[in-house]
């Protein structure tokens, strides 16, 4: 039976184990340094848990670690520099578009007060008040109203 | 009483605001006065919700049966435009009212710190609250909306005026981000009203119930290029709230940012209306579009659940940390819903509760460390547990709970979306299930960082956690250790909603 073999094998380990601490430690046959010296790499190997802790460190924690500080840095960087983007895009659009009203649109609106302004400064020459100035124009005017009735 | 019965929910929505009303009119220089004033308008709400819990009746299921809806009240607002003052309950709601009502007096009483400008902070704190208590309470889209940006500007002035370095950025952010995504929900709004009709006036309507009822759509509204279209709308709106990836940046700013309290509203609540909003326009008004859109749902929930996680471990400010857990947690309500299973769909609402109490908690706790060291660099710290022990243990109470142990309320809402989705998402449940292990990853090493230790001899005179921060932790504590041990009460509550919001949506199969 299997599950004897396991018994047996486990119960022969185990005396071997507790003969062999009798003989090193109680019995003083074997000098623990010594053999520690003899087989240094084994010794520390096993010291150190098979460098288990070390193995995972360095791949599954150190990875994890890695892997998480890389995506935050996609989040701060690509995801959210999208989205700043976006405004600074919205800034840069709407400053355009300011120009535009300042130059463009208000540009008419004012050039419409200065045309008026301008048209007004010309047009107030007219305004001579003197009496023969307007008798020539309205003689010029009739003349020309003739021309025109005449052809 | 007969008054406060028939208008439990208008109360309960309108008395934070009439007395933020009442408190603009105290003197300045009150600040007692204004502060107990605050307390005493955002606690009467919570009488109410607790009323409000033993009086629903827990067999109507509400969601698209005008009748079935508890606490009604239902008048014609503006006749010319049938907009209709219409507010319900029903299981989808009542978690969320009784959350909201808990959590914003909890904020107002953590608030009583805050020194600078009182009377405004408590001031736009309830007209908050009005507007969270109105979305959660009203039935007619054009009110949704209207109380959907009510909330937008308080928020926008309590980040903007009391909050951290970078709050004007953070702030105009929020604001922004918040206000495209309802843009594009009110042009959902306007397609919806005008190819409906009200089958009883003949005229357009804002009322959500009458969207639901696929008989009242006009024959554009029911070509599903169109439906596709104006989901899309309605889910880039809500995702950009709750938020889903990749909308999510505008969080970690506003949260970190933002004082204390306004995180606590603002992770415990405001989140939730995404979701929300989804369950309660999205989904019954668009059950077609919503199964065929219940893959990339999936897919967006696993994404928030794992990159959230990993997001949340990499930081190196504990208040960024806790912004990304909820970003993590937020996915496994998004995962529940795409399943579109009973048991899924009463997770994420289970999940929804439940994450309100523990972010709330996660919140509150690192205002508690930033207001006595400054700063809040997990690195900075060190063997906190030897000199503060109460407040490790409430950190320590608070974060096994987010990392979803069991006997807490994040165990059993996050088991009921696990099992909920596996039999329809099954590959996704496996990543979501994975990416546990990084929640429960980046919550242990900070506790290790934090509090155990060598301890840093900067902080070897750190004050305890007083007595009103306790006040405002142990609620929330009692209540995650209440649902997480016994979680029937609030399932019953809401379980009838989830069942009938499944069935109506797999109706159209």
């Amino acid at each position: 039976m299997a599950h004897s073999y396991a018994m047996y094998s486990s119960v022969a380990v185990g005396t071997l184990g507790i003969f062999l601490a009798f003989v090193v430690y109680t019995f003083g046959w074997i000098n623990p340094d010594r053999v520690m010296n003899a087989v240094k790499p084994l010794h520390n190997f096993l010291q150190n848990k098979w460098y288990f802790d070390e193995l995972y460190d360095a791949t599954v924690i150190n990875g994890s670690k890695a892997f998480a500080r890389g995506l935050a840095w996609f989040d701060l960087h690509v995801v959210d520099g999208l989205v700043n983007l976006v405004a600074q895009l919205g800034v840069f659009v709407s400053f355009l578009v300011g120009k535009f009203d300042d130059y463009v649109v208000d540009g008419a609106v004012n050039g419409v007060a200065s045309a008026t302004i301008g048209g007004g400064s010309v047009l107030r020459r007219l305004q001579t008040g003197k009496l023969y100035h307007y008798v020539f124009v309205l003689a010029g005017g009739a003349l020309v109203i003739f021309l025109i009735k005449a052809f | 009483m007969g008054f406060v019965d028939s208008h439990i929910l208008s109360l309960m929505t309108f008395l934070p605001v009439l007395g933020a009303a009442v408190l603009l009119c105290v003197p300045k220089g009150k600040d007692d006065v204004i502060r107990w004033i605050a307390a005493a308008a955002s606690f009467l709400p919570l009488v109410l919700a607790v009323k409000l819990w033993f009086a629903y009746d827990r067999t109507m299921a509400g969601v698209n049966t005008a009748s079935q809806f508890q606490f009604v009240e239902h008048y014609l607002w503006i006749p010319s435009i049938n907009v209709e003052y219409f507010l319900g309950a029903d299981g989808i709601s009542m978690p969320m009212l009784i959350l909201t009502a808990l959590i914003s007096f909890l904020a107002v009483i953590g608030s009583f710190g805050i020194t600078n400008k009182v009377k405004g902070y408590m001031a736009l704190i309830l007209l908050l609250e009005t507007g969270m208590m109105g979305v959660f309470a009203a039935l007619d889209f054009f009110l949704f909306y209207v109380f959907w940006e009510v909330m937008l500007l308080p928020m926008y002035f309590l980040i903007g005026i009391w909050g951290g370095p970078r709050k004007e950025y953070a702030a105009i952010k929020f604001f922004l981000y918040t206000l495209a995504g309802s843009v594009l929900m009110l042009l959902a709004l306007l397609a919806l009203y005008f190819n409906t009709t009200n089958p009883e006036t003949g005229g357009h309507t804002f009322n959500l119930l009458h969207y639901m009822a696929q008989g009242t759509h006009n024959a554009w509204l029911k070509g599903f290029d169109v439906r596709v279209l104006l989901f899309l709308g309605l889910f880039i709106g809500f995702a950009i709230k709750v938020p889903l990836f990749p909308f999510h940046t505008w969080l970690p700013d506003a949260h970190v940012e933002a004082p204390t309290a306004i995180s606590v509203i603002l992770a415990g609540v405001l989140l939730k209306m995404g979701t929300y909003g989804l369950m309660r326009i999205s989904f019954p008004i668009f059950p077609d579009v919503t199964i065929w859109f219940v893959v990339p749902m999936a897919v967006l929930g696993v994404v928030n659940i794992v990159y959230g996680a990993l997001c949340a471990m990499a930081q190196s400010d504990l208040k960024k940390m806790v912004a990304y857990s909820s970003v993590s947690h937020m996915g496994f309500v998004m995962l529940g819903m795409a399943a579109l299973t009973p048991l899924g769909m009463a997770g994420a609402s289970m999940q929804m509760f439940s994450h309100g109490l523990i972010t709330a908690m996660l919140f509150f706790l690192v205002g508690v460390v930033y207001d006595r060291a400054h700063h809040r660099q997990i690195d900075g710290f060190g063997g906190l547990g030897a000199v503060v022990p109460v407040y490790t243990a409430f950190v320590s109470f608070a974060f096994f709970a987010s990392l979803g142990l069991p006997g807490m309320s994040g165990f059993i809402a996050e088991q009921m979306v696990f099992l909920g989705s596996f039999g329809v998402l099954r590959p996704f449940v496996i990543v979501a299930a994975l990416g546990i292990i990084f929640v429960a990853a980046f919550h242990l090493w900070a506790l290790q960082r934090v509090f155990l230790g060598p301890l840093n001899p900067k902080y070897a005179t750190l004050e305890e956690i007083n007595a009103r921060e306790i006040f405002c932790l142990a609620p929330l504590g009692i209540l995650v250790m209440a649902v997480g041990v016994w979680p029937m009460p609030l399932l019953n509550l809401l379980n009838a909603s989830a069942v009938r919001l499944v069935d109506l949506v797999k109706a159209v199969i």
